[in-house]
């Protein structure tokens, strides 16, 4: 099969994955307005990614949650999949920094897979949050800038996802949520420590020069539109 | 929950742009990033955040450690060399 002209960049795998990842694609560039010429390299199938489309153009590495039907929740594979793109995308040279973002228009990440979290014991449930932690510290610590583009629910997991980066930058519609109590849970991955903090050097951060503008009360953003 | 807006106000996120510019706005921002050095943001991100986890003292310590590696690089000789000629750098990662 011929790739339309339009994406005569894209650089894809084995034939037979042609035209379901082309369709991804063309599902991607239409709800988060990607320029055509992005390209899917073939590092998806590379690393036998089954949950996370990642792809490369220039010096920037592209990982997009891609389980829209679930609202881009995360389960094991999921987490699993993140730490191979991540760590890829830290070896990588050329790679100079990370967006990480949602496939379609409803979320970033919605949270942990509810129905997963039903069937875990505390000991299974208490490993997987420390794996999520170290995913995450991998993502703080990465060495490269990477920025969470929130374009939607970024709830649980997903809220500590973003928070794990360095830059966050919210669509409009975004919203932003632990509502793990109202499960009988808390956050795992961080949620307790990571906005703690932010919030620790938003409190000292507005105490000294940013009190007299409450556009920057949060010592942590720096301009909206 | 809260939304975009309320997230921009506490400080959860540092900017709120319309949906349809979102990667295109992330795209910029790391390219301003990439006219740096890239060790020295490598560097800066470790201080940052390690020195998040430190007593300031042993913050400062790190800071000056790493403020020392970077001045050992090769990016460093042209980075100050080429604003002394007032010209753009061109960084080399080394």
């Amino acid at each position: 099969m011929r790739a339309p002209s339009k994406c005569k960049n894209l650089i894809v795998g084995k034939a037979r994955n042609r035209p379901q990842r082309l369709s991804v694609i063309k599902c991607l560039t239409n709800n988060l307005n990607l320029k055509e010429e992005l390209f899917m390299s073939t590092t998806t199938t590379e690393l036998n990614l089954e949950t996370i489309l990642y792809a490369k153009k220039g010096a920037i590495a592209y990982v997009t949650l891609n389980r829209p039907k679930v609202l881009n929740a995360l389960n094991k594979r999921t987490w699993e999949d993140l730490k191979a793109a991540f760590e890829d995308a830290q070896d990588d040279d050329v790679v100079r920094g990370v967006i990480l973002t949602g496939a379609g228009d409803k979320a970033f990440i919605a949270g942990a897979d509810i129905s997963e979290l039903t069937q875990v014991s505390a000991v299974e449930a208490e490993k997987s949050s420390t794996f999520g932690q170290e995913v995450l510290n991998l993502i703080e610590n990465l060495g490269k800038p990477v920025i969470a583009a929130v374009n939607g629910f970024a709830l649980g997991g997903g809220c500590e996802t973003a928070m794990a980066c360095t830059i966050r930058i919210a669509a409009e519609n975004a919203k932003f949520g632990q509502p793990e109590v109202k499960l009988g849970v808390i956050p795992g991955g961080g949620g307790t420590q990571r906005f703690a903090a932010a919030h620790r050097e938003r409190s000292r951060a507005s105490a000294h020069s940013f009190r007299r503008n409450d556009r920057s009360a949060g010592g942590l953003s720096h301009r909206t539109r | 929950m809260i939304g975009a807006q309320e997230a921009y106000r506490i400080g959860l996120v540092n900017e709120v742009v319309p949906a349809t510019d979102l990667i295109t706005r992330s795209e910029t921002i790391l390219k301003q990033i990439f006219a740096n050095a890239p060790l020295a943001v490598k560097y800066a991100l470790e201080a940052v955040n390690k020195g998040l986890e430190m007593s300031q003292a042993e913050g400062l310590s790190l800071e000056a450690s790493l403020f020392g590696l970077c001045a050992g690089t090769e990016d460093k000789k042209e980075g100050t060399q080429a604003f002394l000629q007032k010209r753009a750098a061109q960084f080399q990662g080394r």
